[in-house]
């Protein structure tokens, strides 16, 4: 795909060892720039391109984290990418399971943005993304952490962006759709779920990770140094529209 | 490093000042061919000239947007002068600004039709020939007016509130023709447009550093501002992305 250019950038990447984060990752990579990518596991990234740099982190660990950051250099892109779910009914739903989505969704975005606005190089605008979802704005059953820890994502990003501006630093999100990874697999893997649920995505399909990277880029590029605040939604469609009325056969006669 | 827009051809209406001037100046530097429209023949030829002087493609249409007849001969224009057309970019906007009850009837009536009945045009025209093409991408140019009041700008906002289901509604159904469809809602940008729309203010005088207060960038925003996210969306990095609307605006809707 054409890119944009980011030479020259060093980004660090939370949950860059994930299947989004990696992707991203690699996006950033491709587009000319340096990468930390910051994980719990970085097997994904070792062996992998030589411009991404893995460094091993519990998220949920603050001081932890903090140690982790000082070899990192002046950071001009910070992408909180970090997400885990765990899905449980209310009544079944325990405080360490809360306590754990957060700790790593929401608590750590916060810490690590506050962490890394002493790096990012002054001359330029600096970018930080925020991975949040869709679910942010839609209910799921059993999703209380997850969604409720997204929402919190959305918002932090608006208020840390009304903040940070005055440090040249714009503060965006993208709210990725349901995306084929391990965490969607029984939905992806299940040809007739599946294709109920694309039914209700106007594009007709679920998100691959690379479709996040493109989004990435304009927001991590002076592309969009007018842009801080916003949530961008690369959801194939499927939170602009009414589900029921995709229009399938519309779509099956096209095929 | 390959341009974001090689291969496409685009219709920026309204293109001869502001935004939609700086949108195809930088489509085309990104190597689209650019169809440059406006009712200003002497402002809209000097853009075709200094972007074809630059190495880029570019003509001028002379057309109001208004007009469903004239939409239609550009769109044919651009069909015959470049081949195909992929992109479509409703920018032209004007005002109309005044009290609901002291605005004329005309005046309602050439707002909504030229920023909201020019898209419809542009949309009705220009999307058969973006299925031709097997696919294309519409972005549309709407406003934060979208989503707020402003004083005395009661056309303008009915107008611009109104695109955005509309956009949604191209995206819902015309992706399953492999085109996508997304909004721009620009903020405070320095385009002869908003000097006008200071006039409607009560606090005229003083709004524009006002507005520069609230935002969170501490700045206006420039027309090039709003180009590189028009390219965003006109470009494959946005290729998941249809039916969505992108605040430009500084942070002063945050």
């Amino acid at each position: 795909m054409k890119t944009i250019d980011l030479s020259g950038k060093l980004a660090v990447v939370s949950g860059g060892g994930g299947e989004i984060g990696y992707a991203l990752c690699e996006g950033l990579a491709g587009a000319g720039a340096d990468v930390v990518a910051l994980d719990i596991n970085v097997g994904r990234i070792e062996g992998g391109s030589d411009k991404i740099a893995g460094i091993e982190v519990d998220l949920s660990d603050t001081a932890a984290t903090a140690s982790a950051l000082e070899s990192v250099g002046e950071v001009d892109i910070f992408v909180h990418a970090a997400g885990i779910n765990i899905a449980a009914s209310v009544s079944e739903f325990d405080e360490a399971a809360w306590d754990a989505v957060f700790n790593v969704n929401l608590k750590s975005a916060f810490f690590l943005t506050k962490m890394l606005i002493p790096r990012f190089r002054t001359g330029s605008v600096g970018k930080v993304v925020f991975i949040s979802s869709i679910s942010a704005r839609l209910g799921y059953p059993g999703l209380h952490a997850y969604t409720a820890s997204k929402g919190g994502l959305d918002a932090l990003v608006r208020n840390l962006s009304t903040e940070l501006a005055a440090r040249d630093i714009c503060v965006n999100g993208i709210a990725p759709g349901t995306t084929k990874t391990a965490m969607t697999k029984g939905l992806w893997e299940d040809r007739q779920k599946c294709r109920a649920h694309e039914a209700t995505i106007p594009m007709g399909r679920m998100a691959e990770c690379g479709d996040h990277v493109g989004p990435l880029l304009f927001l991590c590029s002076e592309m969009s140094d007018y842009v801080t605040g916003q949530i961008v939604c690369c959801d194939g469609g499927l939170t602009s529209v009414q589900a029921d009325f995709v229009d399938l056969r519309l779509r099956e006669g096209n095929e | 490093m390959s341009k974001l827009l090689d291969g496409e051809v685009a219709i920026i209406t309204g293109s001869t000042s502001g935004m939609g001037e700086a949108i195809a100046r930088r489509f085309a530097k990104e190597g689209a061919a650019v169809v440059i429209n406006g009712t200003n023949e002497e402002r809209g030829s000097r853009i075709e000239y200094e972007i074809v002087k630059e190495g880029g493609n570019a003509a001028f249409f002379k057309a109001d947007v208004s007009s469903a007849s004239e939409v239609e001969a550009m769109v044919e224009f651009a069909l015959g002068k470049f081949s195909k057309l992929s992109v479509l970019v409703p920018n032209a906007g004007i005002l109309g600004n005044g009290l609901a009850t002291e605005i004329t009837l005309e005046t309602w009536d050439k707002t909504i039709g030229v920023n909201l009945n020019g898209v419809y045009y542009l949309c009705r025209y220009g999307l058969p020939k973006l299925i031709e093409a097997g696919g294309g991408k519409v972005v549309v140019n709407a406003s934060i007016a979208s989503f707020k009041s402003f004083p005395q700008h009661p056309a303008y906002c009915a107008s611009k509130g109104a695109l955005i289901p509309f956009m949604k509604n191209i995206a819902q159904d015309y992706a399953v023709h492999n085109i996508r469809a997304n909004a721009l809602c620009p903020g405070p940008v320095d385009t002869p447009l908003i000097w006008d729309s200071v006039k409607a203010f009560p606090n005229a005088d003083s709004i524009i550093e006002e507005t520069i207060g609230m935002t969170c960038v501490g700045r206006l925003g420039t027309p090039e501002d709003v180009a590189e996210a028009a390219v965003f969306f006109a470009s494959d990095q946005s290729s998941f992305i249809t039916g969505a609307s992108l605040t430009i605006d500084g942070g002063i809707m945050t």
